[in-house]
């Protein structure tokens, strides 16, 4: 940390404390809801500028109520009102105040009992974006917000920080329901000087297309994602014939040999329009022309991309190339020599005329290690590193990157880090995933090795999900917490995550902090213990029911329709998904059997080898939520001319504990049957009218209890009523039999007609075990097991 | 062993010999439909399909231009067995008999590995079932001709497994250990099939100890 950054911390510090107790030493801006201060901010100025000034005036009167005035002119401003200057102007200049000294995204914060500024670095050109995606105009800028993703914005991110630490606003996630915003009737801050800037330059997360989803944008921002330009640096050779197809045929020497072909297409790679013969120096010359060229008509750019195309397998077979391959370097490094040693003649040649860009090339595939043939690249070249430290779960893999970034930084200190949060995508789409102390470790380990990173998150392609969109945070419940801790580490390494995760904690969930304290601490301890990258491997059962009783009780401490149980609700939805998708039960249709009919009448009892149950139909039961059972139920169901007949077959490695305490039919009172390990079936005569409902439970000593419910709601069931259902229940060493026998006249069922259809489900009741488990034939992801529109389909006749 | 009479009857047959000291049933099974054997890519497992690809069948490796590792699924319907108790004891034989198709296998020798599936399938075949475990390896086969070639495996003390817990299905998958190895490095398609047409599917035969005496 350096000493600017600890002098912040401990200004901010007393801001915060000074918001409270009010020290004399201090500038107050409301008091008691009343404004005390208005906004200076030069008409001409940048419009993140004119953006911090408005959102420093909405956000002060959310909090205290008090509409602080935005003025041009600080001489016009009434005398008793204090100064607020936002950006340089020329109250700043009057007062010594520049921002010349400040490191790219910086500023300066000063205040004193009279007057506060804050002025950074701030672009006031044109839009910035770059030539390809992710850098496209309409996916990094948004006209109708004046608000991109690229330009210096000081004093933007300044007055973010004062509104965070000096009145409690926070941005844990995109859109109103991310934000926390405080009731502070006074606002009162302490003199004091300060600047800062974010220890890394660059900081762009590709999770969002600016132009269509606003919120997103304006998050981006809010939590200090930006840097003062692209650094495109991506797959490129393919602009040269793209952009200047004659080549082809003016120069087809410059296009790589590939089995005596030159590849104007993809010879050599799996995404073409051309691999090149670096070793031909017009090669290199034309690239530099190229170059000077883009960075001629775009002063604000300050990174061109020279990179093979994606799948490089082969590079040019002419002599010359080949022999600058380096088979040492193995597959990571074998074309290493050969593409840096063109990369940095061309980045020479550019910085002839343009020493402050960089040309920047991908260390990936077969160029991945650095070349061991060229000591140090010329000052002006710069390196992409691919690496995703989501995987530093894996041990050898963390190693091996930490090693390629310290070898790379050898070579160059123009390092950037290309990272993956994939994680919104297959497989792990709407699952939990966090690492935030992984990204705390990482970012704080490469200070100073990396200038920033490209983060690769989830709008990289279009959703192909119905419902979701292109552009847009399609998670937001399951990504935003890693996206918000990448962003405060950017700023400052140094930052307390542990600190930070318990503030998040508690002002996001409320009353469900300490819930949603362990659901995620649950979330990222699997994360850290993954041995594969398979999610029904990384997800046991226990995890699963153990996050889902997280949400459950976050849900039961906070108020319905508060914010906190919004926040929740979005997680629990998106978790529903995601649990579904990797059980396989996502879009699955409700059930469906045949019961086949026999034309004599159908008996209980043990031998089951009888033709009625040999040629029947079964199912076996499944878990709840759609997963596996652990311990197995079968369900076997026939018909007679008089009644349906079901067989359960319950498997039980602890069929000594079986549970057993009702005795008398209809027992509701404790003990009562619903507390036995019991098979439980609702029928629905009519799949039309499922609320028209019978439900019987029988434990394992064959006792019955039978209702008839007459609607869905609860205590909307008549337990007096009886049906003429005859049971039977025997038990095995390993496993526990129950049958029952259903007049079809109980169910109001005249005519058992071929064709006849039920809505049913079918339920085990397990309470033998460590815990109460259920199991059931219709998946039903809620709570009741009475859901009646989850029910499968019974048909009567047929095969 | 002498057949003597035709015991019951589903999906194939189950017949009872006699033995010179006790009578022993057999039941051969087979996959019901699509929804008991089917394929898909490893890489996207949402993309599972009942019944197999198309028109290429059921498929091991790569069946385009990418990397796939595509694997199939079977699994076969025990229920019926479990009407009678100690259904698992009285298991005295299991064999698993398939044939794989070695047409795209490109001159090179694939390590092809079956394994049993450990769970309980009632719920269906799914995609995650592809990559899902613990699967315990059932046998390593190596398919090296482009020929139709027949395999029998041991599947014993799966299936007793599967028995003794009370499972409606004992389920196994293929997987291509050498295409996934090298990934596709063709860029074009490169597989061994399972064959699973019609008449010609994968097939289960039990042997169990009827627990009566020969006459």
């Amino acid at each position: 940390m350096t000493f600017k950054q600890s002098s912040v911390i401990i200004a901010l510090s007393i801001l915060m404390v000074c918001a409270i107790t009010q020290s004399v030493s201090a500038l107050t801006l409301v008091r008691a809801g009343k404004p005390q201060a208005v906004i200076i901010v030069d008409d001409k100025t940048a419009d993140t500028v004119k953006r911090a000034a408005n959102e420093l005036q909405s956000y002060v009167k959310q909090v205290s109520g008090a509409l602080l005035p935005i003025i041009s002119d600080a001489s016009a401003a009434p005398s008793s009102q204090s100064l607020i200057f936002v950006g340089e102007s020329a109250g700043t200049r009057e007062r010594g105040l520049v921002s010349t000294d400040l490191k790219p995204d910086g500023y300066h914060a000063v205040v004193t009992t009279k007057w506060m500024a804050i002025l950074g670095h701030d672009y006031s050109g044109v839009p910035i974006y770059g030539f390809r995606n992710p850098w496209r105009y309409q996916e990094v800028y948004n006209e109708d917000l004046k608000l991109g993703a690229f330009g210096e914005a000081g004093t933007l991110y300044g007055v973010y920080h004062f509104l965070e630490n000096a009145c409690g606003v926070r941005w844990y996630m995109h859109g109103k329901l991310g934000e926390v915003v405080p009731s502070r009737k006074t606002i009162t801050i302490a003199e004091g000087k300060y600047d800062k800037a974010p220890d890394f330059t660059y900081r762009y997360t590709w999770f969002c297309d600016f132009n269509i989803a606003p919120d997103e944008a304006q998050w981006f921002r809010h939590i200090g994602y930006g840097a003062p330009a692209p650094v495109q640096i991506i797959h490129s050779f393919d602009l040269l014939l793209s952009t200047r197809p004659e080549l082809k045929e003016t120069h087809p020497e410059y296009f790589a040999l590939i089995g005596g072909q030159r590849d104007f297409a993809n010879l050599s790679t799996i995404i073409g329009n051309g691999n090149l013969c670096l070793s031909n120096p017009d090669v290199a010359k034309e690239w530099i022309a190229y170059i000077d060229d883009y960075f001629t008509n775009h002063p604000e750019q300050k990174v061109f991309a020279l990179s093979p195309n994606d799948g490089m397998v082969k590079i040019c077979e002419c002599a010359d190339c080949q022999a600058q391959l380096s088979p040492e370097l193995g597959e990571t490094g074998k074309f290493s020599n050969y593409i840096w040693r063109f990369v940095d003649k061309v980045a020479r040649g550019v910085g002839e005329k343009f020493p402050d860009r960089l040309v920047g090339c991908i260390a990936y595939e077969s160029y991945n290690s650095p070349p061991n043939k060229i000591d140090k690249l010329s000052p002006n070249t710069a390196v992409m590193i691919c690496k995703s430290r989501g995987s530093y779960t894996d041990a050898e893999y963390h190693k091996k990157m930490d090693a390629a970034i310290s070898n790379w930084r050898k070579k160059t200190v123009n390092v950037y880090c290309w990272e993956y949060y994939l994680y919104s995508w297959p497989p792990w789409r709407a699952l939990p995933v966090a690492f935030p102390h992984i990204i705390a470790q990482d970012l704080k380990k490469i200070r100073g090795l990396s200038q920033g990173e490209f983060i690769e998150s989830e709008s990289c392609q279009p959703s192909d999900e119905p419902g979701q969109t292109w552009g847009h945070i399609n998670y937001p419940g399951m990504a935003h917490l890693d996206h918000y801790i990448t962003a405060r580490c950017l700023w400052d390494a140094d930052t307390d995550v542990d600190k930070l995760l318990n503030e998040y904690y508690t002002l996001f969930y409320g009353p469900a902090q300490k819930d949603m304290k362990q659901f995620w601490t649950l979330t990222e301890s699997i994360w850290n213990k993954k041995t594969d990258g398979y999610p029904i491997n990384v997800y046991t059962s226990a995890h699963i029911q153990e996050l889902n009783s997280c949400l459950e009780l976050a849900k039961q401490h906070t108020a319905k329709g508060s914010v906190y149980r919004q926040r929740i609700e979005l997680i629990d939805n998106e978790f529903a998904k995601g649990r579904a998708k990797m059980f396989g039960t996502e879009g699955r249709k409700p059930p469906v059997m045949t019961i086949r009919q026999n034309d004599s009448i159908v008996h209980l009892g043990s031998n089951l080898m009888q033709p009625a149950w040999q040629n029947c139909n079964s199912v076996g039961f499944i878990n709840k939520d759609g997963s596996p059972s652990d311990i197995a139920t079968l369900l076997y169901a026939t018909s007679d001319p008089e009644a349906l007949l079901f067989t359960f077959i319950s498997n039980e490695p602890s069929i000594t504990k079986l549970k057993a305490a009702a005795t008398k039919r209809d027992q509701i009172t404790r003990p009562g049957l619903w507390e036995d390990d019991s098979v439980e079936l609702y029928l629905s005569p009519n799949p039309d009218n499922r609320s028209d409902c019978y439900q019987f439970i029988v434990n394992s000593k064959g006792v019955l209890l039978d209702m008839h419910r007459s609607g869905i709601a609860v205590g909307k069931n008549d337990s007096k009523w009886n049906s003429h259902v005859q049971t039977k229940a025997w038990k095995e060493s390993d496993r526990w039999i129950v049958q029952l026998r259903i007049p079809f006249k109980d169910l109001g069922i005249t005519e058992p007609f071929a064709g006849k259809k039920l809505a049913a489900n079918f339920y085990r009741n397990r309470y033998c075990g460590k815990s109460a488990t259920q199991s059931c034939w219709a998946p039903i992801p809620t709570t009741p097991k009475y859901s009646p529109d989850l029910f499968g389909t019974l048909t009567i006749g047929g095969e | 062993m002498n057949i003597c009479y035709k015991h019951s009857l589903w999906f194939a047959a189950i017949l009872v010999l006699a033995t010179s000291c006790a009578i022993a049933t057999t039941a051969t099974l087979k996959p019901g439909g699509p929804e008991d054997i089917g394929s898909g890519p490893t890489v996207l497992t949402h993309l599972y399909s009942p019944g197999g690809l198309g028109g290429l069948g059921y498929i091991l490796g790569q069946p385009n231009t990418l990397t796939r590792n595509d694997r199939v699924l079977v699994r076969f319907d025990i229920s019926k067995l479990l009407l009678q108790p100690k259904a698992a004891g009285r298991l005295m034989h299991a064999e698993m008999k398939f044939k794989m198709d070695g047409a795209y296998i490109r001159d090179i020798s694939s390590t092809v590995e079956v394994t049993h599936l450990a769970l309980d399938t009632a719920g269906g075949l799914v995609g995650t079932d592809m990559v899902r475990e613990p699967a315990p390896v059932v046998g390593k086969l190596q398919v090296n001709e482009p020929k139709i070639v027949k395999y029998t495996l041991d599947v014993t003390k799966f299936v007793r497994s599967d028995l003794a817990k009370g499972r409606k299905f004992t389920s196994y998958r293929w997987r291509d250990l050498t295409a996934e190895e090298k990934g596709n490095t063709f860029l074009s398609p490169w597989f061994v099939r399972l064959v699973g047409d019609a008449s010609d599917m994968p097939t289960l035969e039990l042997t169990f100890e009827d627990g009566r005496k020969a006459k």
